[in-house]
């Protein structure tokens, strides 16, 4: 038996290693806001600190200084996200049903095909020939959604869940007259939303984080990620100060001096803010052992 | 092999030789008649899509009917960060690409090896004789590769002078400006910063210091390491330099035309341990080395530096020149008596080898580069007048919300310089002097003419080798810039060098200079100008 002090002590001792455990993950987050408020030379001169000495706006002004593309490319983000991630989801969680259920004979063939483009990619240049050339989706919102639609590692891991999934639960549904899809969304679905939740919240933050499609693909500005517009604006930014450095002129250029460095840390909280967000929603689908109880006796 | 199998691996294999099949059938069009109506792809570097940027584009279109019959093009503008990546793609998807610019983060001689563009003699022969006629020959010299040309390089400025940088209030009061050109007028064999400009650097620094207004010291990253040409061309890296050069000889001195290793020099180590002396005694920042951008302090805040070198530029003739940078006024002084002229292929306008109708790219092309176009030319590069620019006189406007060059958030306005030459383009209220461009070409007339124009190093024989030798160089030279150089420390960084193979590089660079000098009849002894 632990006395009452000891109890007590091992409490405290919990309480500081969590305290600093969470300013471990706290602090680097909170410089990252204050840095984005910081006044450019203030950073370069004092560095990186939780309180700035001198704060400024700037960093926000400029990466706003045009709304409408940056609602612009909120809105293709957000939208690419969503759908881009129900589509995908929905078809790849069709596609590991049907290659983890016993009863279809093609599974392995089926199965190979996905290993392979696991495997081995298509590579950049190919892939574009075929979107650009032949789907015609180059420069076209749709580029966001089917580039990607189905991820190879993912539909493996949805798989294998579903395999784990007790085979009887399917065959009772079947006997109460059951059709697959009916199945598929009254069954396999609840059991599986672990999977589902995972996946979803995986994809998303890769479509949320996707820049290279844009890069590639989009000419068209309003079709812009975040990622990629704010991408762009620094380093447009960098480039203009560059040249700015370089030139000779007889007009002020105090416009082209660009706070690059707080601008970065400014790009990261408006890119991430979002996401911060969305994150609590997906976590109490992180649970396990939802199959327990399901199966009497 | 099971059936099943079987059947998977013959459906892939039927799969893979379709898709081969319908990659293979290109149609190769050609535009020589000119009755026939084509479009031109043009791919351009600039700010990105203006809000103007379509309505422009269609006024042109309807200009170049009159100019160039059936024929209209089609714009993208592709930032420079992003270019390189754009136009590679583009190559390897081989999407019609009639006219595109080449940028300096492109290899001029890798991309000609790759075949990416059509050479451009018989072209320009045929169908734009004028692009000859009006183009200066030493400029397309630049832009042969074995005799062949391949790209318009930009005519722009093409030569090069140190030049010193202050604030211009100090440099009223405490700089001995009869003292530097003095100092300046030295004469040397070859281009470099004899001790005695230190000294008078120093000088002035401390002068400053004492005056209780210094700031912080010197900016050593831009002409700092001892002059003498580049000869590896490519992406320009921090260090400004690649180990292999040969010397700029001047005005009445033999050229040596053996090339060296840049960090066995003795003026680069003594340029080292001056750093290093400055550093001790304050005049280079003790947090330069941790810096991200160390010349962000190029200007004349109380933090900024005192002095820099950049590119010496007066049109106004006068002693030294006087602008205004970042509201704060700003003086250059020349840190050399002569300039250096090497026109480069750097960046200019090609025509791809995915070109539909190269017989139209090229009068297109004609009409960037030549007075007869200057119209044509000047709508693209400024709008539309009253929109985006309003005439002051001819020849001179004021662009409309920005000056200098167009940005993203401009209504319209690219960029004079990727488009085609500049000396047909307007002036502006960026531009200082009406004469700007009699300036630029008597500097052109007054200037050392490189014997390396038209070099254009190949770099495929020693990629290896240069990757190593950059690595080795972004782990040591920026320390030694900011100061930290110590004698046991270089002997290891020339150690590393030399197992990184900069001897081979040095050795095929001498090849491909020989060869080069040998093409253009100039003599490896007894070379003077």
């Amino acid at each position: 038996m632990r006395t009452q002090a000891e109890l007590r002590q091992q409490v405290v001792l919990n309480i500081i290693l969590w305290i600093v455990c969470l300013f471990g993950f706290i602090v680097p987050l909170v410089i990252v806001i204050t840095t984005s408020f910081t006044e450019e030379n203030s950073l370069i001169a004092n560095g990186y600190r939780i309180i700035p000495r001198e704060t400024s706006l700037e960093a926000y002004r400029l990466l706003f200084r045009a709304p409408g593309k940056m609602i612009d490319a909120y809105i293709v983000t957000i939208l690419q996200s969503v759908i881009g991630t129900f589509i995908s989801v929905l078809i790849m969680g069709l596609c590991a049903y049907a290659i983890s259920r016993k009863a279809f004979r093609m599974r392995r063939t089926v199965s190979l095909f996905i290993l392979f483009t696991f495997l081995f990619g298509g590579g950049l240049v190919p892939t574009y020939i075929l979107n650009t050339q032949y789907l015609g989706l180059g420069d076209t919102f749709l580029i966001h959604i089917v580039h990607n639609l189905a991820n190879a590692f993912y539909l493996i891991v949805m798989r294998t869940f579903f395999k784990n999934i007790p085979e009887s639960l399917i065959e009772s549904a079947k006997m109460d007259g059951g059709g697959e899809f009916l199945i598929f969304a009254r069954i396999i679905f609840p059991l599986a939303m672990p999977a589902f939740a995972t996946i979803s919240l995986l994809g998303l933050l890769d479509r949320w984080n996707n820049w290279f499609t844009s890069l590639v693909y989009i000419r068209d500005e309003s079709l812009y990620t975040l990622q990629f517009l704010l991408q762009r604006i620094l380093r447009d930014f960098e480039f203009i100060n560059a040249i700015a450095a370089e030139s000779v002129t007889n007009i002020d250029i105090q416009l082209f001096q660009a706070p690059t460095e707080s601008m970065r840390y400014a790009m990261v909280v408006v890119a991430a803010g979002p996401m911060l967000m969305v994150f609590p929603l997906f976590q109490r689908y992180f649970v396990r052992g939802l199959t327990v109880g399901s199966v009497k006796g | 092999m099971t059936n099943r199998l079987r059947k998977s691996a013959t459906l892939l294999i039927c799969l893979v030789a379709v898709s081969a099949l319908a990659f293979a059938t290109g149609d190769a069009e050609s535009g020589a008649d000119s009755s026939e109506e084509v479009q031109l792809q043009w791919l351009a570097t600039g700010p990105g899509v203006q809000r103007d940027f379509d309505e422009v584009m269609g006024i042109a279109n309807e200009m170049l009917a009159d100019y160039v019959p059936n024929t209209t093009f089609e714009m993208e503008i592709v930032p420079p960060p992003d270019y390189r990546q754009r136009f590679d793609l583009m190559m390897a998807a081989s999407e019609q690409l009639d006219i595109a610019w080449k940028g300096w983060m492109q290899g001029y001689a890798e991309e000609v090896n790759k075949g990416s563009y059509l050479p451009l003699d018989d072209l320009i022969d045929q169908y734009a004789p004028a692009i000859k006629e009006e183009v200066p020959s030493w400029l397309l010299t630049a832009g042969r590769i074995d005799g062949e040309l391949y790209i318009i390089p930009k005519f722009e400025v093409h030569y090069w002078q140190m030049g010193l940088h202050t604030d211009n209030a100090k440099f009223e009061q405490y700089f001995d400006l009869e003292g530097w050109m003095e100092t300046v007028a030295i004469d040397t064999p070859y281009n470099t910063v004899t001790p005695d400009l230190y000294d008078a650097m120093e000088e002035y620094m401390q002068t400053l210091r004492d005056a209780g207004v210094g700031g912080s010291g010197f900016s050593p990253w831009v002409f700092t390491m001892p002059r003498g040409e580049d000869l590896v061309k490519g992406p320009p890296n921090w260090t400004y330099t690649m180990p292999a050069v040969a010397n700029v000889y001047r005005p009445g001195y033999e050229w040596d035309f053996t090339v060296l290793n840049t960090y066995e020099r003795p003026e680069t180590i003594a340029f080292f341990e001056k750093m290093a002396e400055w550093r001790e005694e304050g005049f280079i920042r003790e947090d330069m080395l941790s810096l991200a951008n160390p010349r962000q302090f190029e200007n004349t805040d109380a933090e900024g530096y005192d002095i820099w070198f950049h590119n010496y530029v007066n049109p106004l003739g006068t002693d030294y020149t006087v602008e205004t940078r970042w509201s704060q006024l700003h003086t250059r002084v020349a840190a050399e008596p002569f300039p250096f002229v090497q026109p480069t292929p750097n960046d200019g306008n090609t025509i791809p080898r995915t070109a539909a109708n190269p017989e139209r790219a090229i009068q297109v092309m004609a009409l960037m580069q030549t007075e007869a176009g200057a119209d044509f030319y000047n709508t693209l590069v400024w709008g539309i007048e009253g929109r985006h620019y309003n005439e002051v006189r001819p020849g001179r406007i004021e662009t409309i919300d920005y000056a200098g060059q167009g940005n993203a958030d401009s209504p319209y306005g690219l960029w004079k310089w990727a488009l085609g030459n500049v000396w047909n383009a307007w002036l502006t209220q960026a531009d200082q002097s009406d004469d700007l461009f009699e300036y630029y070409e008597a500097q052109h007339q007054l200037g050392i003419e490189s014997p390396f124009t038209g070099f254009n190093f190949d770099t495929t024989n020693v990629v290896n080798e240069l990757a190593q030798i950059r690595s080795v160089l972004s782990e040591y030279v920026r320390a030694f810039m900011s100061g930290y150089y110590e004698e046991d420390l270089y002997a290891e960084f020339l150690e590393k060098l030399d197992l990184a193979g900069v001897d081979t590089l040095i050795d095929e660079t001498q090849g491909q200079l020989d060869a080069h000098l040998a093409s253009i009849n100039i003599p490896k002894t007894g070379y003077i100008q």
